[in-house]
C-alpha cells in the first residue's frame, strides 16, 4: 500500500528534540541536525510557558481548567514548531524516523512511570495507539489528497488539529513528568492527566477518522490498546485496570455528529438563547440560527455544507417529556 | 436460561432542551437531498415524525403524502406520510414516515416500517440505548 511522508513530530521536549537531533546526525543528515538543535532554545521556553505551571496547584478542579487553558494556548507555538519541521524536513518521513526513536527513548521513562506511579502500561499503550494511528493516516493520505478541499472538509481537519493539539500536550506533559524537567503531580492529578491524555487520544482519533471518512471507524477505536485500560487509585497508589464496558460505550459506536453534539451539549446558554430557533452546527461553529427553517439551512447550503446538521431548540424546555 | 440480546451499536443518551433522552444521530434523506437531525427514540409512537418543514428541502412536497392524524397526548396534529431512507449509524432504513404539517419541537423514531428492520435497547440507569440492524 502507498503511504506518503508524514512531517509531524509529537511530544518535542528538550529530550526529544536533542535525541532526534542526535539521531538525525548518526544518520548524516547534519544539516537537518543542526537545523533542529536551532530550535532548542524555542522548545526550552514552550516548556517554561505552557509545561512548568501545570502541576502547580493541588486542586482537582484547578488541574483540569488549567491544562485545558495551556493546552489552548499551546497551539500556535505548537503550530510553529510542526511548520518549522515541514521547513526543514520537506517531503521526507520524519515521523516514521521519529516514531523509532520514541519507541527507543520509552523504555527508561517507562522505568520512570514505575517508580513514579504513573501507570506505565497505560503510558505505553497510548504512544503505540498513537504511532499506529498515525501510520493509518499516512496510508491514507494518497487517497484523500485526491479529496476537494471543501470548507466541510477544511473545518473537518482544523478539528483535528485541536485535539490532535490537545493530546500532544497531554503526551508531552507526561513525558516532561517522567524526564523530571517539570514537578510531579499529586496523584489526583496525575489520573486527571493520564484520563485527559487518554481521551484526547480517543477524541483525536475519532476525528481523524471524519477525515478520512474511514468505513472501519469503530474497528480501529476497538483496537486501541489504551481504549481498554483504566486507572483505579486507592490512597496514594494508582493501579492501571481494564476499562468496564459501560465507561467504554461512547467511544465504541462514534456517531458522525459526536463533534457536534457535544458542541451543543458543552454551550449551555444555546437552549436559552436559540429557543425557538432551528440552528445549524458544523463542527465546533454555529452556522446558521433563524426562526425560519428554511432561512437556516440555506445559509448552511450557501457555506458548502451538503448535508447540514440542522435542530431545533425547544422555545419550551422541559425535564418531563411525554411524547407530542 | 435468560436471553440474551446482542446489539452492534450503543449510545449515550443525548442533552435534549435541558434533560438527557434517547436521542439518536439520523440521516433523513429524500429523492433531492439530506438533513442531519437528532431524533428522539419512542417506542410509543406508531410513526418516525419529523417537522413538515424539512419535507420541501429534502425534495418531498408535504401536501402529496397520505394524510394521517396523530394523537398524542397533548393533543393531536395532522401529518403526511411519504416513504423516505433513514440513515442510522450507518445503516440506511426505508421507511414510511409522518411530516407534520404544523411546527413540532421534537423529531421521533416511531414503529412503523422503522422497527421491524432494527433492536432498541435501553440502559436507564446508564442513560444507555442500544441500537441494532435486523437484517
Amino acid at each position: 500500500m502507498a503511504t506518503a511522508p508524514v512531517t509531524i513530530a509529537p511530544v518535542l521536549t528538550p529530550r526529544t528534540v536533542t535525541a532526534l537531533a542526535s539521531a538525525l546526525q548518526e544518520a548524516d543528515l547534519a544539516d537537518l541536525a543542526s537545523a533542529l538543535r536551532g530550535l532548542e532554545p524555542f522548545v526550552e521556553a514552550v516548556m517554561e510557558r505552557f509545561f512548568v505551571p501545570l502541576p502547580v496547584s493541588a486542586k482537582r478542579d484547578g488541574f483540569k481548567g488549567r491544562f485545558n487553558k495551556l493546552a489552548r494556548n499551546y497551539e500556535p507555538f505548537r503550530l510553529f514548531l510542526m511548520f518549522r519541521l515541514v521547513e526543514f524536513f520537506q517531503n521526507r518521513d520524519l515521523f516514521a524516523f521519529y516514531g523509532r526513536i520514541l519507541r527507543d527513548m520509552l523504555g527508561p521513562l517507562l522505568n520512570a512511570a514505575r517508580e513514579m506511579d504513573m501507570a506505565p502500561e497505560l503510558i505505553a499503550a497510548m504512544v503505540r495507539d498513537y504511532l499506529h494511528l498515525f501510520e493509518r493516516v499516512a496510508s491514507e493520505i494518497p487517497s484523500t489528497q485526491q479529496k476537494e478541499l471543501t470548507f466541510e472538509r477544511f473545518s473537518l481537519i482544523v478539528d483535528c488539529v485541536h485535539r490532535g493539539t490537545r493530546f500532544d500536550y497531554g503526551l508531552t506533559a507526561i513525558f516532561l513528568v517522567l524526564e523530571g524537567s517539570i514537578a510531579e503531580p499529586t496523584t489526583d492529578n496525575k489520573v486527571d492527566l493520564l484520563m485527559e491524555c487518554k481521551k484526547s487520544l480517543v477524541d483525536l482519533a475519532g476525528a481523524i477518522i471524519k477525515v478520512l471518512d474511514a468505513q472501519d471507524g469503530n474497528r480501529i477505536l476497538d483496537m486501541f490498546e489504551s481504549n481498554k485500560l483504566g486507572i483505579a487509585s486507592s490512597g496514594r497508589r494508582l493501579r492501571v485496570v481494564p476499562q468496564i464496558r459501560e465507561q467504554l460505550a461512547k467511544h465504541l459506536s462514534v456517531p458522525r455528529r459526536q463533534t457536534e453534539v457535544d458542541w451543543i451539549k458543552s454551550n449551555t446558554q444555546i437552549s436559552e438563547e436559540y429557543r425557538g430557533k432551528w440552528i445549524v452546527v458544523e463542527n465546533n461553529e454555529l452556522i446558521a440560527s433563524d426562526r425560519d427553517y428554511a432561512k437556516a439551512r440555506a445559509i448552511a447550503k450557501e457555506r458548502g455544507i451538503k448535508r447540514p446538521f440542522i435542530v431545533f431548540v425547544p422555545s419550551t424546555p422541559s425535564s418531563g417529556f411525554m411524547g407530542i | 436460561m435468560s436471553p440474551r440480546i446482542d446489539f452492534d451499536h450503543e449510545f449515550q443518551y443525548r442533552y435534549f432542551g435541558n434533560a438527557f433522552l434517547p436521542a439518536l444521530e439520523v440521516t433523513l434523506i429524500g429523492p433531492a437531498d439530506e438533513d442531519d437531525l437528532l431524533a428522539i427514540v419512542d417506542t410509543g409512537a406508531t410513526y418516525c415524525l419529523f417537522n413538515g418543514v424539512r419535507a420541501a428541502a429534502i425534495g418531498l412536497q408535504l401536501d402529496v403524502g397520505r394524510p394521517q392524524q396523530l394523537a398524542g397526548l397533548a393533543g393531536g396534529l395532522m401529518a403526511r406520510i411519504h416513504p423516505v431512507t433513514l440513515e442510522i449509524a450507518g445503516h440506511r432504513f426505508e421507511c414510511e414516515v409522518a411530516f407534520s404539517e404544523q411546527d413540532i419541537e421534537r423529531e421521533l423514531l416511531g414503529r412503523h416500517t422503522l422497527f421491524p428492520q432494527v433492536r432498541f435497547g435501553f440502559r436507564e440507569g446508564m442513560s444507555m440505548a442500544y441500537f441494532h440492524p435486523v437484517r
